[in-house]
């Protein structure tokens, strides 16, 4: 054979071992997509079949919003009967008063679903009189229920005390949250700004920017960064993990660097040197970066985590932001996280829970916002259950800790939250925004009282509005004294 | 229709399209499994010669008549997709019979229970096949052909 | 030659036929005393299907039966959805079928015929830019995505058409394994250019397809695992800028992540996706007594969603099986070419209904985040019903290349014997 022949001989050999590893390589991808689909197959049966009734009575059901057509919603009242919310006529009408509209606007919520949580889409199964627990079909149920009229609920709050605080925020944007630590109830819930139900169109159009808007439920859903007021979870961790947690101690100068980065106390304030209680009554940003160097990031990432960080929050009666705790290995960044910043958010609800739980011996309650339902003749259909969300530490551990806070209010940052008769523990915080010096903190307070006959805690965010001691600080007095006043 | 009886028949109708899909699904599957295997004998079949052929030349169904089958050394005959010659005709059985070379010999066994004919007389289990023969089975008629030498091929091409 | 009967199909026709006429004729229920139109929509795909695989089967018995019958099962499921939310829908679904069907019939005889494809390279490349540069020019925006055209009361989206032009490029660009080099070149920076474009024209879904189809066809001809894995790397890398540059790919993940938070904006139509889902159950809350249109684009993007509610999951499974069952017969296809060129065309038109039916449904049942590609023969839409045929066809003509090729080589064999 000549050595054409040869050649061309080798080149078919090569094109077909070619052929022969493009055809292996094709039944690889082959074997890839069948896999692939198989999983996703897997997949769908799996998150449809476990969510399914956690979505299905989720409050984004069309299905509700068919009913409402042809069944009559119950009202909305506040814990002491006023009512905020019923239909005439065929409309949805909220309180006649506007200022009460506002204050009680997020937790009323809006019949059109023009916000997503508040009672009014939360509740909404039960102001139409309709059970998902019910084995019969809820379409069916829609049907027997036509033209009748729903449940009244009654929610926690107290619509008086919601219009009392919404005022004493002034013009400050923001939120407060107010409640019983024991029970996990909410008394107030504000956020400012409110929006009026009666004429949502208004906040509907489409340059308002929905970051900023009315319907925004800051309480719930904003992810602020705590400040110091996250020094709580970093006493937490030191007690836990530090031998020596209470008795060490560093010199506070007025500024350290950690990890090439500096940390400074607000105003350069040298606090000289202190042990971790002072540090906190104090806020002694110095101290915390320190101190967080010795507990760790994993450590402090636990215990972000054990305050229930980095979880998502699934109750009925709330929608709830996740709050987020973000490690890092890099001293610097370890340091500010301790301090609140860095890549720290939390919400306002979610702070109230968190001095709750200090104050409850380190039991976190589920947050509540239904009290209870009545039927069209009086008769009480659903009532509220206490539930037990998280233990977060132990006992020994919140004592030490309320303590330390209540230190905060009688000698330290928080004294313009003092009520005489009462102990107060609390923890201000001032929040930096950006490293722009024109805008200002958020400021922060959360406190409670320290007595088992007033189990009242709160979380107060005023945004871009300074300190946490000066400006904050002054509302939850104001805030607890009112609950006081109205028998809480 | 009212709207009740509407939901009621569209509620039960549900299964019977569950249970139409399904059977649509199953057999698209099956079927293509079987055209698979059909299909990759075909082609490893025309990428190799055979010692012998047989040629049906008679079948109840008229579709198998031309058809040329290759044979190994050993063979198994029938009906079914099983066997090494898949004879999909009525009056085979689903394993019909076995054909194999013994040394130089082409050796037909099948059976008691199989009917089997060569050249017209009945096999009583055991034949020896020669260039040409006709064999059938029950219903089925084929034609035995050993390969022809190489030589004898370039002539014809 | 064990040359075997083909088991017949026939049977399973009648079951499919059974199953399109209840449909229509439960639908047709849904209206005071009786919608006759649906029977007349429910003959029409009947006789659509029967057209279709007789007269296939007829002038071609080597055509691979059960992509074409997994194709109208699919197409009909759709139908019958689309009739039952609006019929206008249907009618104009059955309309795009139909020319769908011819044009399928057109580009599969094409195939067959047209041997010279080398020629065209060049001419393809340029077709296929000078199109999505049109589009990215004069296009409209609808849904976000600036990629349609209007012509007259038509819709058409270029990127649609021009998937089949890609592949066949890169099929070119890849057979031959000598002149490696400056075909790698021009082919990476074809697909990069054709990419880029897309991603300009904010579609992200298609540029994915590309980007994948791209990835798949090189490692498949080349068998380059270093240099695949690289490419896999450079899209990744892509991904990470595009997600950091541009806002509406954040926003994309973000909606994927937690849709509920964004309820009442982005998030709004994959949750209702899910709650659809979930609705449906096993066996789905019945025909007719869903609520789809609380879907939005719940006709095409979407129609994977109220098919669930409605019929049920089971069925949104079959439905997955369906498209795998396609696709695994689409790569048999190309397994069994006999050159390289048709190996690859015929895999790249299976890579492209695989990435896309995998990208809709891993994006509406919240596996990976949404992108605005249509399901295949599902959706409603002439551009997508078109291109889906168009690649069916060509796979349909590469099988039948193959199986006339076979017959050819058994014919050789039989020359022996008689």
């Amino acid at each position: 054979m000549s050595t054409k022949k040869i050649k061309k001989e080798k080149i078919e050999k090569t094109g077909e071992d070619q052929n022969k590893r493009m055809r292996l390589n094709m039944k690889i991808m082959i074997f890839t997509v069948v896999a692939a689909f198989l999983y996703m197959m897997g997949y769908f049966s799996y998150t449809i079949m476990s969510n399914s009734s956690k979505w299905l009575s989720s409050v984004y059901n069309n299905k509700i919003a068919v009913a409402k057509n042809s069944i009559t919603p119950g009202d909305i009242l506040d814990r002491n009967g006023t009512v905020l919310a019923t239909t005439k006529n065929g409309d949805r009408v909220y309180s006649g008063n506007l200022e009460t509209r506002l204050a009680n606007s997020h937790t009323v919520g809006d019949g059109s679903g023009a916000v997503a949580s508040g009672a009014e889409t939360l509740f909404s199964m039960e102001l139409l009189g309709l059970d998902d627990n019910n084995s019969i079909s809820i379409i069916t149920q829609i049907r027997a229920n036509e033209n009748k009229r729903g449940n009244d609920v009654a929610l926690t709050i107290d619509s008086k005390l919601n219009q009392y605080i919404y005022d004493a925020m002034g013009n400050n944007k923001g939120a407060v949250v107010l409640m019983n630590y024991k029970t996990g109830e909410v008394y107030s819930l504000v956020s400012k700004p409110g929006f009026d139900g009666n004429d949502i169109a208004q906040y509907l159009t489409d340059d308002t920017d929905p970051g900023n808007s009315e319907l925004v439920n800051r309480a719930t859903l904003g992810r602020y960064p705590p400040g110091s007021i996250f020094k709580i979870i970093t006493t937490s961790a030191a007690l836990r993990y530090l031998a020596d947690a209470e008795t060490k101690t560093f010199n506070c100068t007025g500024s350290v660097i950690i990890g090439g980065v500096k940390v400074s106390d607000y105003d350069g304030e040298k606090h000289g040197t202190i042990a971790l209680a002072e540090a906190l009554t104090h806020s002694c940003n110095s101290f915390f970066g320190l101190i967080s160097q010795d507990i760790g990031s994993s450590n402090m990432l636990a215990t972000a985590e054990r305050f229930k960080f980095n979880t998502s929050f699934d109750f009925s009666d709330f929608v709830m932001a996740k709050s987020s705790y973000v490690q890092s290995d890099q001293a610097g960044d370890l340091a500010w996280s301790a301090i609140g910043q860095y890549k720290d958010t939390v919400s306002p609800l979610h702070m109230a829970m968190i001095v709750s739980a200090v104050a409850n011996d380190g039991v976190m309650m589920e947050p509540k916002l239904f009290l209870k339902s009545t039927d069209a003749s009086g008769q009480v259909q659903k009532s509220m259950k206490s539930n037990t969300y998280a233990t977060i530490m132990e006992r020994q551990e919140a004592f030490k800790l309320k303590t330390m806070m209540y230190d905060v209010v009688t000698a330290g940052t928080g004294k313009a939250a003092a009520i005489s008769g009462y102990k107060i523990g609390g923890k201000t915080g001032t929040a930096e925004v950006t490293s722009n010096s024109t805008t200002k903190a958020h400021a922060w307070f959360v406190a409670f009282i320290g007595d088992t006959n007033h189990p009242l805690a709160i979380a107060v965010i005023l945004e871009n509005a300074g300190t946490g001691g000066s400006k904050s600080a002054p509302i939850a007095k104001k805030a607890f004294q009112k609950a006081l006043d109205l028998g809480y | 229709m009212s709207a009740q009886v509407f939901e009621a028949v569209s509620l039960m109708a549900r299964y019977w399209f569950v249970l139409l899909i399904a059977y649509i699904l199953l057999r698209i599957v099956q079927n293509s499994l079987d055209e698979y295997k059909i299909d990759r004998r075909m082609r490893l079949e025309g990428e190799r010669s055979y010692v012998a052929y047989l040629k049906v030349v008679d079948a109840d169904d008229p579709e198998l008549i031309g058809l040329v089958y290759g044979l190994n050394e050993f063979n198994t005959i029938g009906k079914s997709i099983e066997c090494d010659i898949t004879i999909p005709d009525k009056s085979m059985r689903k394993k019909h019979a076995k054909l194999y070379k013994k040394g130089p010999d082409w050796i037909l066994e099948h059976r008691g229970s199989s009917i089997v004919f060569v050249n017209g007389e009945e096999s009583n289990g055991v034949t020896l096949l020669n260039d040409n023969d006709n064999v059938a089975f029950s219903g089925t008629m084929a034609k035995f052909i050993i390969r022809r030498q190489r030589n004898e091929h370039t002539k014809k091409a | 030659m064990n040359i075997l009967k083909r088991p017949s199909a026939i049977s399973l026709l009648y079951v499919i036929i059974l199953f399109e006429l209840s449909a229509f004729v439960l639908i047709g229920f849904m209206v005071q005393p009786f919608d006759y139109m649906a029977l007349v929509v429910g003959g029409v795909m009947v006789f659509l299907l029967l057209v279709q695989y007789i007269m296939l089967t007829r002038f071609f018995p080597n055509l691979d039966r059960y992509i074409l019958i997994t194709a109208n099962v699919l197409a009909a499921i759709g139908v019958i959805m689309q009739y039952r939310v609006n019929p206008d829908l249907a009618y104009k679904q059955l309309i795009w079928l139909a020319v769908g069907m011819a044009l399928m019939v057109c580009v599969l005889i094409f195939v067959t015929k047209f041997k010279v494809w080398k020629k065209f390279l060049y001419p393809l490349i340029i077709l296929s830019a000078v199109l999505l540069v049109s589009s990215l020019i004069f296009g409209k925006t609808i849904n976000g995505a600036k990629n349609w055209f209007r012509i007259g009361i038509f819709s058409l989206q270029p990127s649609e058409f021009v998937k089949i032009i890609f592949v066949l490029v890169l099929a070119l660009l890849l057979e031959d394994p000598k002149t490696q080099f400056k075909k790698f070149i021009i082919m990476c920076f074809y697909s990069a250019f054709c990419i880029a474009i897309l991603v300009l024209q904010k579609d992200l879904g298609a540029a994915l397809l590309y980007a994948g189809t791209f990835l798949v066809m090189y490692f498949v001809a080349s068998g380059n695992v270093l240099v695949s894995l690289g490419f896999v790397g450079v899209g990744a890398g892509g991904a990470v800028v595009a997600y950091n540059l541009f806002d509406h790919v954040r926003a994309r993940v973000e909606i994927w992540q937690d849709p509920w938070a964004q309820y009442n904006g982005k998030g709004y139509q994959i949750v209702q996706g899910l709650i659809a889902m979930a609705s449906g159950g096993l066996f789905g809350v019945g025909l007719g007594l869903g609520t789809p249109k609380a879907v939005p684009v719940y006709y095409s993007d979407y129609i994977f969603a109220i098919v669930c509610e409605e019929f049920g999951i089971l069925i949104g499974i079959a439905i997955m099986c369906f498209y795998l069952v396609f696709i695994i017969r689409g790569s048999l296809i190309a397994v069994n070419s006999e050159n390289k060129f048709y190996a690859l065309v015929a895999f790249g038109c299976t890579t492209l209904i695989t990435l896309q039916s995998f990208i809709i449904l891993g994006g509406v049942i919240k596996l990976i985040p949404l992108t605005g590609v249509t399901m295949p023969f599902m959706s409603y839409g002439g551009s997508s019903m078109m291109a889906s045929m168009i690649l069916m066809g060509v796979l349909e003509a590469i099988a039948i290349q193959n199986g006339n090729r076979r017959l050819a080589k058994l014919a050789e064999v039989e020359s022996h014997v008689n």
